[in-house]
């Protein structure tokens, strides 16, 4: 079973149960996507108050996520294949 | 005041107003689909010669975005048919791809962003192309285009919740996948 939360066998991070955690993982990136209901989005900002090795997983997976974005928009497409690309639209729009 | 829903008439250059902000997006996109850079050039220009072709059905006002990838989408599709091979974006079974994929043994732990920030933009396309490809752009589309979920499910012409599911499995291969580069980084540091 996936367990990427550090929380040990013990099953406990104060009073919430490695279940509640397990949750809260799973839906971690769906919430910094903004793709979950406002209920579940309750439920797991107040888990996220109380937990803070949750807090600590969001906050490593915000921060990857952000040098990912950068690195790969890193690529750009080629400024030769735009030039001819803007070319052959206007060669196109010309035969119309 | 002009009324956006008007039909302007489609000219290279209305076109190109509204296609030239999403090049190089739509270049990134094309070379997850096509993991190559000769191909994902043919497939862009494709795409924007067939977009053009077809600009009297995007309806003005809509999402030229979405519209766009969607052509994208369907240009990829029609010359991996010509090629004679199976069309990679549309071919996953869902059921097959969760019991291999989910597979995997243990995730890979989310990366440190200060090993992350030493990766060069090349490690990173390496570790994307060893993705399947369906999953690869869906990771693309979120995660560094910033496209949400109906944005890409529009764009792929699949359901959310196979949008959801590629997402989540693709960036656990992609963790999984940046792992060994990152341990050669940081080997390659400690030099």
């Amino acid at each position: 079973m996936t367990n990427n939360n550090n929380h040990g066998a013990a099953g406990r991070c104060g009073d919430l149960t490695l279940e509640q955690c397990r949750e809260a993982i799973a839906r971690l990136d769906e919430y910094m996507d903004r793709e979950i209901t406002p209920d579940e989005r309750a439920r797991l900002e107040k888990h996220l108050r109380l937990c803070d090795h949750c807090t600590e997983e969001f906050d490593l997976r915000s921060r990857a996520q952000e040098i990912l974005r950068l690195k790969l928009c890193g690529e750009k497409c080629p400024e030769q294949l735009k030039a001819l690309i803007s070319e052959l639209l206007h060669e196109e729009g010309r035969d119309r | 005041m002009a009324d956006v829903l008007t039909k302007a008439p489609a000219t290279a250059d209305a076109f190109e107003a509204l296609l030239e902000p999403q090049l190089d997006a739509l270049y990134r996109t094309a070379r997850r689909m096509t993991r190559n850079a000769d191909d994902a050039e043919d497939l862009v220009q494709d795409t924007a010669l067939r977009a053009f072709r077809a600009f009297h059905q995007f309806e003005r006002g809509t999402n030229f975005r979405a519209w766009i990838f969607r052509v994208l989408t369907t240009t990829f599709i029609n010359r991996q048919r010509a090629a004679g091979r199976q069309p990679a974006v549309e071919m996953v079974d869902e059921e097959r791809a969760a019991s291999v994929y989910d597979g995997i043994a243990d995730d890979a732990p989310t990366p440190e962003a200060a090993v992350l920030a030493r990766m060069t933009v090349d490690d990173i396309v390496r570790a994307m192309d060893s993705l399947p490809r369906e999953f690869a752009a869906v990771v693309q589309m979120s995660d560094a285009e910033g496209m949400d979920y109906q944005e890409i499910a529009d764009a792929l012409e699949i359901p959310i919740g196979t949008v959801r599911s590629r997402l989540h499995r693709g960036r656990r291969l992609l963790r999984k996948a940046l792992t060994p580069i990152l341990a050669q980084g940081v080997n390659h540091d400690e030099q």
